[in-house]
């Protein structure tokens, strides 16, 4: 049972990770909360399944065809919005409302185009029984899931750390003006970060479409733990975000397995106002203080 | 100190002072209308979940029941007028269930209302209903809120312990003697689970391994269901909401439990068995009916009349689930209450739908003269799922 429970942890964990992912991406870029990412979540959920249900297209392809949208939705989103608001001094709490309003948005588009009833989202495999890994039942789907978010920060990891423009991007989110001056288009790295915060999101949503079903729903249930998985692991610390989500994802598996349900959100939520409190740095020291 | 205005203040205040009268005369006039106009319609409300959770089961009472308006519309409308429904998404959440009646009754003037088919929501409208004796039929299937002794409250199916009675019976039948529960947070899966549970204690033949919990907004079930298999049951029960009821089967399956799983009249939704596929089958659960998959397999005229009216009405689609069936045999049993009453005052409709028997629904025959309480129908059955299709229990041991 603790081996189901953990592999079951650690899917749920992974898109919690997704999300949890792009709001530390955008905090440190920008340092601003963005809170589009659970609908974006939804929307790239809702591309997903009309790309490979109503259009019959292969899984791959139609992943493929909602990220690169979703990339493209993410820097539209900063540079018709956020940068507005950042070009004319806004308070922080300005951009945080507009994300909050171009998710109601978002929501309601999302209910115009594909309407109120949950859709269904197709077995991606024709085979669907379950897998036996070390005596335990695992789903193709969910090894997918596994497979595709540990891979993406992996890629997301080295792409920071190796690629030139990856280390621009992290000059640019230390010291803007330091980062200009040595010729880097912060502007531009800016908006690739919206754009790569947007595509975590959307594969997040296409992690878990299989397992849930899609609705305009699907962000709001995944949004609030996701949050908490970023702040306990550190908000702003794209590793802290990735252990933190894999922690909220256990916890709440392990909870509802050997204590009860009923208490699962409790401990989650207290865990992450205890952390607030006593190390508001979260598990990886992020910089949360300001200079 | 003393304080005088400028002459200019003073015109100001007189200027606000000649808007406030007018306000109130306007006001005053309104109210004094000497009662309601004589309208060229007659307005019936709706109120249920449009958005949320439950948006399945909402918009698709909202077809079967404008299916039935435009039927009694082609046929001549009612009492001589033609039906208007005003309608409301209250999204599942009680508090939006409560403002929806409030304002189908206060501002629209309805003569009767139509309920959501969640039972807290139907139960937290009662107290105004009554007051207000704007008769309401619905299909939410708790027994609880016909327990309060409202008397303008209708349920237009079967009372939901016509079916835990009979389930308990088939968990005994199949030979299941060690069952794990799950049971949803909600009123009517809890009031549902407790029912079944009860019936299976008083025959001491089925013990409870295991009795775990789950909430609306859950994306996971691996701990429960994984301390569940843990206990060996031969038998699960899932009391739980249909919005997710596929998915928690396909994970249960996905774990390797391969035993009967046992359900609500939710399990007949056909999205269960498209996400849980070959793992809804063994799915043993108790309906009023089931919506079948193929015209051909209609089981009684008034189903393949209804079946017609869908298609055309909707460009040849099939009904969406059963809850289609619930919002029309809701509209068609108000509607002839209102014909039978030859009125719409709420007193003359109230007496009529107590009075009404014997008219043919999808869910059978009702007889609200045969009950004091509300209700109208007998019983449930109950169905199996066995490779991909729903059918009875009882042909399928047979």
């Amino acid at each position: 049972m603790f081996l189901t429970c953990l592999v079951g942890g650690i899917v749920l964990g992974c898109t919690y990770g997704m999300l949890a992912m792009g709001y530390s991406l955008i905090y440190q870029a920008s340092g601003y909360m963005n809170f589009t990412l659970p609908d974006l979540l939804m929307l790239g959920a809702f591309l997903g399944w009309t790309f490979f249900s109503k259009l019959g297209l292969p899984f791959a392809v139609s992943l493929l065809l909602a990220l690169v949208l979703m990339f493209i939705l993410g820097i539209l989103i900063e540079r018709g919005v956020i940068r507005i608001l950042s070009n004319k001094k806004a308070k922080p709490i300005l951009v945080v409302l507009a994300t909050i309003g171009i998710s109601i948005i978002i929501q309601n588009a999302a209910n115009l185009v594909w309407g109120s009833l949950w859709k269904f989202f197709p077995p991606i495999f024709k085979d669907s029984t379950p897998i036996k890994v070390a005596g335990v039942s695992i789903s193709r789907e969910n090894i997918l899931a596994i497979v595709l978010a540990f891979s993406m920060m992996l890629i997301l990891q080295l792409f920071l750390t190796k690629s030139k423009f990856g280390t621009a991007m992290r000059a640019a989110a230390q010291n803007k003006l330091a980062a200009s001056c040595m010729g880097i288009n912060v502007n531009l790295t800016v908006s690739v970060t919206y754009g790569i915060a947007a595509m975590l999101a959307c594969l997040g949503g296409n992690i878990i479409a299989p397992s849930l079903m899609v609705s305009t729903s699907l962000g709001t249930q995944l949004g609030t733990k996701s949050f908490a998985g970023a702040v306990i692991g550190g908000y702003g610390n794209l590793a802290g975000a990735i252990v933190g989500s894999l922690l909220i994802g256990i916890i709440e598996t392990m909870v509802s397995a050997y204590i009860s349900s009923v208490y699962k959100d409790l401990i989650i939520y207290g865990l992450m106002v205890l952390v607030i409190a006593v190390k508001p740095s979260g598990l990886f020291k992020a910089n949360v203080y300001g200079d | 100190m003393l304080n005088i205005a400028s002459p200019k203040a003073m015109k100001s205040k007189k200027l606000i002072a000649i808007l406030l009268i007018l306000c109130m005369v306007t006001a005053f006039a309104a109210c004094s209308n000497g009662g309601k106009e004589e309208s060229d319609t007659i307005r019936i409300g709706y109120y249920g979940p449009f958005t949320g959770a439950n948006s399945t089961t909402g918009v698709a009472t909202f077809e079967g029941i404008s299916i039935a308006i435009a039927e009694w519309n082609a046929n001549g409308g009612l009492l001589g007028k033609q039906i208007e429904l005003v309608y409301y998404d209250d999204a599942g959440v009680t508090e939006a269930a409560i403002k929806a009646v409030t304002r189908l009754i206060d501002s629209d003037d309805v003569v009767a209302i139509i309920g959501s088919q969640m039972s807290a929501n139907i139960v937290a409208t009662g107290d105004m209903i009554e007051a207000t004796k704007i008769p309401q039929v619905s299909c939410g299937t708790s027994a609880t809120w016909l327990d309060q002794g409202y008397t303008y409250l209708f349920r237009t199916v079967p009372e939901n312990t016509t079916g835990t009675g009979s389930l308990a019976a088939a968990i005994e039948t199949v030979g299941t003697t060690k069952l794990a529960v799950l049971c949803s947070k909600d009123e009517a899966s809890q009031g549902s689970c407790a029912q079944t549970l009860a019936a299976l204690e008083a025959n001491g033949k089925v013990a409870v391994t295991i009795k775990t919990e789950c909430h609306e907004d859950d994306t996971d079930w691996t701990g429960q269901l994984s301390s569940m298999i843990a206990t060996n049951p031969d038998g699960v029960y899932l009391s739980i909401l249909g919005e997710y009821a596929g998915q928690v089967i396909k994970q249960l399956r996905s774990l390797g439990y391969t035993g009967y799983i046992f359900g609500h009249e939710v399990m007949s939704l056909n999205e269960i068995r498209e996400i849980a596929q070959e793992g809804a089958d063994k799915v043993i659960f108790f309906s009023t009916f089931c919506r079948p998959d193929t015209y051909e397999e209609c089981s009684t005229a008034l189903e393949t009349h209804y079946w017609d009216l869908h298609k055309e009405m909707y460009n040849g689609a099939i009904p969406t689930n059963d809850n289609s069936y619930k919002g029309y045999d809701e509209a068609t049993i108000l509607f002839t209450a209102i014909k039978n009453a030859n009125s719409t005052d709420g007193d003359a409709i109230r007496n009529a739908l107590a009075s009404l028997t014997g008219l043919e629904c999808l869910a059978g025959t009702a007889d609200y003269a045969g009950f004091t309480d509300g209700n109208g129908f007998a019983s449930m059955n109950i169905y199996i799922i066995n490779n991909g299709k729903i059918g009875l229990l009882s042909d399928y041991l047979a």
